[in-house]
């Protein structure tokens, strides 16, 4: 039972995060113009939230669907990848999560009412907040997407969670997977009882 | 020079941070993490843009603070403080009618969007130094109540959970001694009406000063011979006289909580001098804070009740007189024993023997012991470790029979 409640706490911390995440890189890389960012608060700290109906709904959709994969603990990444008006990937947010290793509470680490982890996952966004200094800016207009790297079975699973409520997953296409003149740029990573992220970035060389 | 030196390795920490961890450096930040004074790292904070504008690094920019006197929309005289970024500081000092400080506030690399970054960048030093919150600054006052510690508040909120059962039990037991003190001149039932009369009126809100001096008087006249009144010194105002016992009782403290306790003491005996016993009533009860702060700037941020905070101290010191016991009882030897075990097995080990009265509390240890060596069946095996280890929650766990062991035996006891 415990072991149950582990994971459920695991997928419920982890798919709230990944919401907050996307909304903060679709701030700092300027995706969608300041004016429709407003300010919330999450893990005590103010976070930037788009506050257009339709895209906060389809990012609660996202972590509802990434939510479900990870009860199955078969997310193996979760990409946000920015894309060129032609629909190139200029950059890609790469979360690698590892849900392998969830270890009881050993006696020195114990982390019962998740401290460690909020301070973590604050730690984690304020990274995000600043990663522009590391990565060259954005042409405008760029759409962007969410990519998930899970087994087939979970696909399949969640295809038939999903087909009533009018939200579909696909395939993800070859070309937008790869960034051309790809540069690497670490940024954090993050471990914890329940599950570890790892946080990096790749950026297209050739950002017109 | 010596603070030449500390400063250039200031600066390179600071050069680190920015340019290679990709910092937002703040002075708040930076004065908590290389623990020097606020002013000195708003200095350095300076001296590092300088030195940056010097080597034309457009990388870094700033942000800063500004305050100052400005007319307010309804013609008043208003303060305001800013943060702005660097390229707003020229209109935002125009625009204030005198600067009274403006100074750099932090140093980063990245593109600042709002002030979210920035916040979340001393959220967590700031929540771990809230006790020591000025340690750095030079913002003083001495009216201020620091808040308490985290490990102090929970002690407290735990131990008020016990008082009450503890209280009266105290009460009974104390009184009775009291009474053998003393020249009992008061009968012993009356007595007994006296300290629960005081400790009635303690946690009466209004509290009738008559009531309190009759008591007062009367607990006096017995404890007399006692050692509080020379530790009080023949203060007049031995007003919670009931409650005052226990404090002159307690020992020495051989705990932590030694560091409250000292402090406490001389501080009840302060409260004492300006604290009536009516300090519970509505009434007083703001000059009694002020007053207390005056004088114990350190203390807790007390506006809880007086007889709450009687409470924890008379728990605080019952764990005293517990602890020092403890240090007697602390001569334990390593005794082997060697019996038959279920299975047939001779099973030797060894076992924590005090050298004091608790019996008790051997037989206890070695029964514990004896089972689960029943359900391991190894034979002749000396357990030296396991014992050692099992020893100790165990005697946290045992019952302690009248006598308190540790802060858990409260718990375990109910």
């Amino acid at each position: 039972m415990d072991a149950v409640k582990r994971v459920q706490v695991a997928a419920d911390v982890l798919s709230e995060f990944l919401e907050v995440a996307i909304h903060c890189i679709l701030h700092c890389r300027g995706v969608y113009p300041q004016g429709v960012f407003g300010r919330r608060k999450k893990y005590n700290v103010p976070v930037q939230v788009c506050l257009h109906p339709d895209v906060d709904q389809y990012i609660t959709n996202v972590a509802t669907s990434i939510r479900a994969m990870l009860l199955d603990g078969a997310v193996e990444r979760v990409v946000v990848v920015i894309t060129a008006p032609d629909s190139l990937p200029l950059e890609r947010f790469v979360f690698d999560i590892d849900q392998t290793n969830q270890t009881s509470n050993r006696p020195g680490r114990e982390d019962s009412y998740l401290l460690h982890l909020e301070q973590s996952l604050r730690a984690l966004l304020l990274k995000l907040n600043v990663s522009d200094a590391l990565l060259k800016p954005l042409p405008s207009g760029c759409s962007w997407t969410v990519h998930v790297h899970t087994k087939e079975s979970a696909a399949t699973k969640l295809e038939e969670r999903l087909a009533d409520k009018d939200f579909t997953w696909v395939e993800a296409e070859e070309d937008q997977q790869h960034v051309t003149d790809p540069q690497l740029i670490p940024m954090k990573s993050l471990s914890s009882n329940l599950f570890k992220v790892q946080l990096y970035a790749e950026e297209s060389g050739k950002k017109t | 020079m010596a603070p030449d030196q500390t400063d250039e390795l200031c600066l390179e920490n600071i050069d680190e941070f920015v340019h290679d961890e990709n910092k937002i450096v703040t002075c708040k930040w930076l004065s908590l993490t290389l623990k020097i004074h606020i002013n000195q790292a708003k200095r350095l904070l300076y001296s590092f843009l300088q030195q940056q504008r010097i080597k034309k690094d457009k990388d870094v920019n700033a942000t800063y603070f500004v305050a100052g006197l400005t007319k307010g929309s309804n013609g008043v005289l208003e303060h305001t403080c800013v943060v702005v970024p660097e390229e707003d500081l020229e209109s935002t000092r125009k625009q204030l009618a005198v600067v009274t400080s403006c100074h750099v506030y932090s140093v980063q690399r990245a593109q600042l969007k709002d002030s979210n970054a920035l916040y979340m960048t001393d959220y967590d030093g700031v929540k771990e130094n809230l006790s020591e919150c000025t340690k750095y600054s030079s913002i003083h006052c001495q009216r201020a109540a620091v808040p308490r510690k985290v490990s102090r508040v929970s002690n407290a909120a735990s131990e008020k959970q016990n008082t009450e059962a503890a209280v009266d039990k105290k009460l009974n037991g104390s009184s009775g001694d009291s009474v053998q003190n003393g020249s009992a001149t008061s009968i012993p039932k009356s007595k007994k009406a006296e300290p629960k009369g005081s400790i009635a009126s303690m946690f009466a809100q209004t509290a009738k000063k008559s009531d309190a001096d009759n008591s007062n008087a009367n607990v006096d006249a017995s404890s007399a011979p006692s050692k509080k009144e020379e530790k009080k010194g023949g203060k007049a105002a031995a007003k919670k006289g009931g409650v005052m016992d226990f404090f002159a009782n307690a020992k020495p403290p051989a705990k932590n909580m030694a560091q409250q306790k000292p402090s406490e003491q001389p501080k009840v005996q302060q409260k004492e001098k300006t604290a009536p016993a009516d300090s519970r009533s509505q009434a007083d009860k703001t000059k009694e804070t002020k007053s207390k702060k005056k004088g114990r700037p350190k203390d807790d941020s007390d506006d809880d009740d007086g007889p709450q905070k009687k409470r924890r101290r008379r728990i605080k010191n019952d764990l005293f007189d517990s602890s020092s016991e403890e240090a007697r009882r602390r001569k334990r030897k390593l005794v082997p024993k060697t019996y038959l075990d279920e299975d047939g097995f001779m099973v030797t080990e060894k076992v924590w023997e005090s050298e004091s009265t608790d019996a008790s509390e051997v037989e206890e240890d070695s029964k514990k012991k004896a089972t689960p060596e029943k359900q391991k069946a190894t034979s002749g095996k000396q357990k030296a470790p396991s014992p050692a280890k099992k020893t100790s929650p165990q005697k946290k766990g045992s019952p302690a029979k009248g006598k308190q062991t540790s802060l858990t035996s409260f718990f375990k006891k109910k």
